[in-house]
């Protein structure tokens, strides 16, 4: 019979806080490539490049049609629009 | 007549609920796009090299979604991750419908599972990393904690997850007005069971 959910989440981190360093990294390398590793991998590197290489960068989303733009990219005609004023940055 | 409170309280980030709506968007380069639409999903083809199978949630208004897709997609291409990739580069939504019935979702922006995430990092990532020989990047130790975590989980709840929910950041600049009275955080639903995935369409970004 399944056990509920909230006590396995718990148990699960006492389990593995009590598993030798040894076979935890055993663990960790048998999982490192499946798809949730990859895909937090994925989103663990969008994180650190817009909170390190986009910082200084401005960007602005304009919605007319499927239209989007960057500021700081010429290449882009950059359209204001009224409905999305929310994704448009306050700093420039 | 005043009713005790319960001893404990469900803590529901296991989500079963009937979404009627709940969609996906990925950006990606056209040539992949196209290739998934003649080949189908495959973890392996979908975005960059081995990559998961991610995408933005939303359930009815796409704006948000899929200008976070957009940016990844303007990621990759300036970090040359589609380097590799021939054929046409431009930007493609891929827009997916998830099926109705109840779906196992596992939400890690609930704050206990955020709580336990945290703590096992801290306590286990130093050790892991000074016994792995500096074969093992401190991104794969962390994922490979997630994943172990999701696991055994699912393990001792004999459950298995369809997909996993994880928030991420918005891009520097993003939140706007919104943000600051409903929070900002998007999130990305991370595809374990491909048949959750009830229809797909694909946009090209002009």
């Amino acid at each position: 019979m399944a056990i509920d959910i909230d006590l396995a989440a718990t148990k699960a981190l006492e389990e593995l806080n009590e598993m030798s360093v040894t076979e935890l990294l055993s663990e960790v390398k048998s999982n490192i490539n499946d798809p949730l590793s990859v895909a937090i991998r994925e989103l663990i590197s969008l994180r650190e490049d817009e909170y390190s290489q986009i910082e200084n960068q401005t960007y602005s989303y304009v919605k007319s049609g499927l239209t989007y733009a960057s500021l700081n990219e010429t290449s882009y005609k950059t359209v204001k629009a009224a409905n999305v004023e929310q994704y448009i940055p306050l700093a420039s | 007549m005043i009713s005790s409170a319960p001893d404990t309280i469900s803590l529901t980030y296991k989500v079963k609920l009937k979404f009627t709506s709940m969609k996906g968007v990925h950006g990606t380069t056209a040539a992949i796009a196209q290739k998934i639409q003649e080949e189908g999903f495959k973890p392996s083809s979908f975005g960059r090299a081995g990559s998961g199978v991610y995408f933005w949630r939303y359930f009815s208004n796409d704006e948000y979604a899929k200008y976070l897709a957009h940016k990844w997609w303007e990621f990759c291409n300036k970090t040359g991750n589609y380097n590799k990739i021939n054929g046409d580069k431009r930007c493609c939504f891929i827009v997916v419908k998830f099926q109705s019935d109840s779906l196992n979702l596992m939400d890690f922006s609930h704050g206990l599972l955020r709580e336990n995430i945290r703590t096992l990092i801290l306590n286990k990532l130093d050790a892991l990393k000074s016994i792995s020989d500096n074969n093992l990047t401190e991104e794969e130790i962390i994922s490979g904690l997630f994943s172990t975590y999701v696991k055994k989980i699912e393990y001792d709840a004999k459950v298995t997850f369809d997909a996993i929910i994880a928030d991420v950041p918005p891009p520097k600049g993003a939140t706007g007005k919104v943000g600051k009275y409903v929070g900002s955080c998007a999130e990305a639903i991370v595809v374990m069971n491909l048949d959750i995935i009830q229809s797909i369409e694909y946009t090209e970004a002009v």
